[in-house]
């Protein structure tokens, strides 16, 4: 398919719904996205079938505190100085862009950076949601290098590391991302189309767009779409009582407390996110964890919120849906399971709680 | 020890009959995992209960009061604590809560306590009111706020959530709370070791009767009473003697068990430190009252001339000296009668009349000071301002409520009353102290007693009339006016007019002057006059209360 100007709203909403709180609000990458097509025309998506085995595929992102990014935004350049740093080491041309983690503003950047290189879009992602630290993508779990890491912000400055592992390079990055003003543009996992088709999660470009598109028509209640798309249930119907945030070590971190109302009064959601959801306890039970994928939705406008606009009041509905297939081995959960955060709690998917409370 | 086990618990278990080994004394036994503390159980407290009776439950708002755990253990939001509790457990690792019983107070253990906070507490919490548990204690630090969930998640499943002091012993906690739980004289020794150490306390730092009896009742854990002798059947009570007088009586209510020696100890050495902080505190109060009325009893005492020292300390010591003054003069008459043979009877009945008297005119406002020995107590109400006459009244009415009291504490009290009138400065304290005398002397020839016989002119006309018939009183007056009388009749009666004029103005000349329609010269020269031929000390009361008598006598 082919990206324009139309399907980026759908892909904005479907990137805030797959982001899980976490990626950063959409609007800024919509619109930078919008004025890339604007000047750079379409942006095709393509299968990954569609590229060449040997293609260079170039997953990128921005990392950094989604509070920052708002306020230190990137001038657009980024993406081609990251194509040309590819480039020059592996001696050969970069395919395509492909989006590193399908999640708010960072399921959007990587749209303008292809139309501003005039290249295409691979049609996947490396995580099937968003994450906040760079080692935890779907390529680990297949023993791909995420090197080499190139880093770049809006003032020309790019660090490349070659580190031993995906951890060391997240604890390499993680402080070039503060000096640089706790936000910053990357490229990790840069991998063949071949190499993609094994490790990366497929579809998920498209996925996002569908998803948006049913959510934008309007048609009857968001829950029951995201119900049918992406096996979502609902948490809890209420209003966010309580929001606790605090920021450390580059992460926004924190935990809200949402009321429920109507069928759901009397009950009380605790909701814990490091910049995503990562775990939700209805009246001190937990409902749902990483790495299945909690989303609040704003109870009127069926958008996602994610967890730095969280706020007193607002009216929420919290649905949680199964994550990629990959994250539940016990490879993926020793990486992005409940335990990995520091939780003390044993992951179980979210359709089989949801089944066993009904 | 402790460490091996995932949990501790220490329930109550059912009351074994005789011969299966049961009995109140603890025993332990180790039990995969747990170990269990068995005691006596009982059928739980009933309201208004005795502490010490044989009770197996208590609530958590009961067990905060626990003496051994005061301070130490305090709730983190005001939910459940009239839960009772029925077993104490210690939880050292949060998964083992699975095990606990319910209606069973949880201690967190301290390293476990600093794992239960965030999602983990309301984890927790959900886990032990789903067990029924009735209140979990965590080993912690004040915290700034309970977090929401935490707290409705409490408030939800009606569990009690405490906060204990790290570096409390957490042994000690258990076998406090453990034995809260058993009851029986064993709870009762417990609580009443605190009580005697609070008792041994509150001596030391001269508390008052009221705030000791509190504090008592509040670590006896039972309502403990200061006032009249208990009315209901079945309470237990003790008398707080003051100057060996019956005072208030504290009293406890009782069980008839042999708690109750435990509890009628207890009164006994709580009275009788009542009896001891109540004269201190009295004696303390006492002091610069007696002070003062040392001082005043010597002013009232010595010659006028020899007094101007006196004068100089009664203004150190704030008695208002220079203002104005009304003594109440009060004779016991028959403190001896009331007393046979008991000397010391005797005194400690007119002590506690002082006292008694006192406080009571203080009672009515003013400033009030006394002076007086023995069985004669002089009160003196004094006034910075001018007073009028009109307040002679008004002290006179003091005067009969301190009868009153005075009456109503020693009943068979017989007092004699004097008030004198209102005069200026030491000269005239001593005057209105003649005053009342003479009142007294007055409510004498009457037969009057146990009233306040005021030094007015009613009163004394009476009294003068009476005094004037006698032979030996007219050839006085006539003795103390001859030379004057010697002046011929009509400068005679002018010279007892001025005098009269003089001291009824309380040696004022302006208001002589006034009272006559002269000028003030003329009379302060007519008055320098008479003294010159009276030979009178014009600063002398006595000699001037004699002279004023004669000089109202003449005119009768």
């Amino acid at each position: 398919m082919t990206l324009g100007e139309p399907d980026l709203e759908a892909l904005a909403r479907g990137c805030a719904i797959f982001g899980g709180g976490g990626g950063g609000d959409p609007t800024l990458g919509y619109v930078m996205a919008r004025e890339a097509i604007r000047r750079g025309g379409p942006v095709p998506v393509v299968d990954l079938d569609e590229l060449p085995d040997d293609g260079l595929v170039l997953p990128v992102a921005m990392v950094g505190a989604p509070t920052v990014i708002e306020e230190k935004i990137p001038n657009g350049s980024e993406g081609g100085r990251i194509q040309a740093v590819y480039e020059r080491h592996f001696g050969r041309p970069v395919v395509a862009f492909a989006v590193a983690e399908l999640g708010g503003i960072e399921g959007m950047l990587p749209v303008a950076w292809a139309a501003h290189a005039g290249l295409p879009l691979a049609d996947c992602d490396l995580m099937g949601r968003a994450f906040p630290e760079i080692h935890m993508c779907t390529p680990n779990l297949h023993g791909l290098p995420i090197g080499p890491v190139v880093v770049t912000d809006e003032r020309g400055n790019v660090a490349t590391f070659t580190s031993i592992d995906a951890a060391w390079a997240e604890r390499l990055v993680r402080p070039t991302c503060a000096a640089m003003g706790s936000c910053a543009s990357l490229a990790i996992y840069p991998m063949t189309a071949a190499q993609a088709r094994a490790a990366a999660v497929r579809g998920s470009v498209t996925r996002a767009i569908r998803v948006g598109r049913l959510l934008e028509a309007g048609a009857g209640d968001p829950v029951a779409v995201l119900e049918a798309e992406v096996g979502a249930v609902r948490l809890i119907e209420g209003k966010v009582a309580d929001v606790e945030r605090w920021t450390t070590q580059g992460f926004a971190r924190g935990n809200a407390v949402i009321e429920g109302f109507g069928h759901d009064a009397g009950r009380l959601l605790r909701l814990e996110f490091q910049n995503e959801n990562l775990v939700a306890l209805l009246d001190g039970e937990p409902v749902a964890s990483v790495p299945d994928v909690i989303t609040v939705l704003d109870h009127h406008g069926a958008g996602a919120v994610v967890s730095e606009r969280l706020r007193y009041g607002q009216r929420v509905t919290v649905i949680a849906f199964p994550c990629h297939p990959a994250w539940r081995t016990a490879p993926g959960l020793r990486l992005v399971g409940p335990r990995a955060w520091g939780y003390d709690l044993d992951y179980t998917p979210v359709e089989r709680i949801h089944a066993a409370r009904a | 020890m402790l460490g091996l086990f995932a949990a501790l618990w220490c329930r109550p278990l059912p009351r074994s009959g005789p011969g299966e080994g049961g009995g109140s004394a603890a025993r332990f036994i180790g039990v995969a995992g747990e170990m269990t503390c068995a005691v006596a159980r009982g059928s739980g407290r009933g309201p208004g209960r005795p502490v010490g009776s044989e009770w197996a439950m208590a609530t958590v708002a009961e067990l905060l009061t626990v003496p051994r755990l005061a301070g130490a253990v305090e709730p983190l939001i005001p939910v459940a604590l009239d839960r009772r509790v029925e077993s104490v457990a210690v939880l050292e690792d949060l998964h083992a809560l699975g095990t606990s019983p319910p209606d069973s107070l949880v201690i967190v253990a301290e390293t476990a306590s600093r794992e239960a906070v965030g999602y983990r507490l309301d984890v927790l919490l959900r886990q032990a009111s789903a067990r029924d548990v009735a209140a979990l204690a965590l080993v912690r630090e004040p915290l700034p706020r309970l977090h929401r969930t935490a707290a409705e998640l409490a408030q939800r499943g009606n569990l009690a959530l405490l906060r204990i002091t790290p570096g409390i012993g957490l042994a000690d906690t258990v076998i406090a709370i453990q034995q809260e739980l058993t009851g029986g004289v064993g709870r009762l020794l417990d609580r009443a070791r605190a009580c005697l150490a609070l008792i041994d306390e509150a001596e030391r730092l001269r508390l008052g009767p009221p705030a000791l009896v509190e504090r008592v009742a509040e670590a006896l854990g039972a309502e403990v009473r200061l006032g009249p002798p208990p009315a209901s059947r079945g309470w237990l009570s003790a008398p707080v003697l003051v100057d060996g007088e019956p005072g208030p009586w504290i009293s406890t209510p009782g069980d008839g068990t042999d708690a109750d020696t435990v509890r009628r100890l207890l009164l006994h050495r709580l009275a009788s430190a009542a009896e001891r902080l109540e004269s201190a505190r009295q004696r303390a109060a006492d002091v610069p009252v007696q002070t003062r009325a040392e001082l005043l009893t010597e002013l009232l005492i010595r010659e006028p001339h020899a007094s101007r020292d006196l004068v100089h300390r009664a203004r150190q010591l704030g008695i208002p000296i220079d203002g104005w003054h009304a003594v109440v003069r009060l004779e016991l008459e028959n403190l001896a009668e009331l007393r046979p043979g008991d000397e010391m009877g005797a005194f400690n009945l007119a002590q506690l009349a002082i006292r008694v008297a006192m406080e009571s005119a203080r009672g009515t406002g003013g400033t009030w000071n006394r002076a007086g020995t023995g069985s004669t107590i002089l009160l003196v109400r004094s006034w910075q301002a001018e007073a009028g006459s009109e307040l002679q009244a008004e002290v006179a009415r003091a005067a009969e409520l301190v009868i009153g009291r005075v009456r109503a504490r020693i009943p068979r009290l017989s007092i004699r009353c004097g008030v004198g009138g209102i005069h200026v400065g030491s000269t005239g304290l001593r005057t209105s102290a003649l005053e009342a005398r003479a009142a007294i002397a007055a409510a004498l020839t009457a037969g009057r007693r146990n009233v306040a016989v005021r030094f007015d002119s009613a009163g004394l006309r009476r009294v003068l009339l009476q005094w004037y018939a006698l032979d030996d009183a007219r050839d006085s007056v006539a003795r103390l006016l001859e030379p004057l009388d010697r002046l011929g009749e009509r400068r005679s009666r002018e010279a007892i007019r001025t005098l009269r004029a003089y001291l009824d103005a309380h040696l004022s000349l302006s208001r002589a002057a006034e009272m006559l329609g002269l000028h003030r010269n003329t009379v302060a020269y007519r008055i320098q006059r008479i003294f010159e031929l009276l030979e009178v000390d014009p600063d002398d009361p006595e000699q001037c209360l004699m002279l004023q008598l004669a000089c109202r006598a003449r005119e009768l």
